[in-house]
């Protein structure tokens, strides 16, 4: 009786099986944990660059840089991002004028952030302006 | 109907319904996360990429590309392309194309949750954001339904066909946007 043909696929299959129950729950692990378990840095407070103190304006730009997740795309080293999906922020050095009209209206790819309020914008625009050189 | 048959028709439609349930519970947990979780700015993850968005649209389209694969290799196993019987190695090839496809997306939904988090800011993103997170609750209920013995015929390839829409879905308001936009990047 002939033997039945051998499938390599069938093997690579069972190898690919339990891995990849073993990545998922991995990714879930690492969600929950954060970025530092696969190596990445996890970013602190913000780092303070120059010798001056923070104005409240550029303190409030922070936590709206932070928070509306402008680190996710943009490098910029007073606020431990490093986004490599927008321009960096570090080398473009952009004036706050033209941060506040790109989050306001977009721009290419980005999309306008419309949920922000004009001093929200105002704040997050002079504190990339001032962090970046501007 | 016999009793026997009554109590068949229940079991697979209870196991249908925990089906749905799971892949609902897992959506809304990923939802759920996104929706608490602040956008990071902190990671940046490229898989030998030249950036995270390059890793993401490349990953993301190979994923697409393979879940056409598995739709074609479904409907050639179930005979419904005009095509000579399927080779023997077909089901592995299905089931293999199946897993690499979603395991390239779990790089690209790591980034989207912890990075990104559940956003929107515009319509685009706020419908990527939902079909990101049924995408995982489909492939969770695909993954009861195909273990599932006794289930009515139309449950698999109903699976099956949801989670390839919601992939597609989710590469057209990312992927496919971003090409779009700015050209096929070069990895």
């Amino acid at each position: 009786m002939a033997s039945p043909r051998p499938d390599p696929l069938r093997q690579v299959d069972r190898v690919l099986a339990p891995l990849t129950w073993l990545l998922t729950a991995f990714a879930v692990v690492v969600l929950f944990a954060g970025p530092e378990l696969i190596g990445a840095e996890k970013a602190g407070a913000p780092a303070q660059t120059g010798g001056a103190a923070p104005t409240e304006e550029a303190s409030s730009g922070a936590d709206v840089f932070a928070s509306a997740g402008c680190g996710g795309c943009h490098t910029l080293a007073a606020a431990g991002a490093s986004g490599g999906v927008g321009p960096n922020l570090d080398e473009v050095k952009p004036d706050a004028a033209t941060v506040a009209s790109v989050v306001s209206n977009g721009r290419g790819s980005m999309p306008a952030f419309g949920d922000l309020s004009d001093a929200e914008v105002d704040a997050v625009a002079e504190y990339v302006a001032s962090s970046a050189g501007g | 109907m016999s009793a026997e048959t009554t109590r068949a028709a229940n079991g697979s439609g209870a196991r249908l319904l925990g089906a749905g349930a799971l892949g609902a519970l897992v959506a809304l947990s990923l939802g759920l996360y996104g929706n608490v979780h602040d956008p990071a700015s902190d990671l940046s993850v490229t898989l030998g990429f030249k950036d995270t968005i390059t890793m993401k649209v490349w990953l993301a389209s190979v994923a697409a590309l393979l879940a056409v694969a598995q739709v074609t290799t479904a409907a050639w196993m179930y005979g419904r392309l005009p095509l000579s019987a399927p080779p023997h190695w077909i089901g592995s090839f299905h089931r293999i194309s199946g897993r690499l496809a979603f395991l390239l997306t779990l790089p690209v939904a790591y980034h989207c949750l912890y990075q990104l988090a559940f956003q929107d800011s515009t319509a685009r993103v706020l419908v990527h954001s939902i079909l990101g997170c049924a995408f995982y609750g489909a492939f969770a209920a695909k993954v009861v339904v195909v273990r599932a013995h006794a289930l009515p015929g139309f449950a698999l390839p109903l699976a099956g066909g949801v989670l390839f829409s919601l992939l597609v879905g989710v590469w057209l308001t990312s992927g496919l946007w971003f090409i779009n936009e700015n050209g096929f990047p070069s990895p």
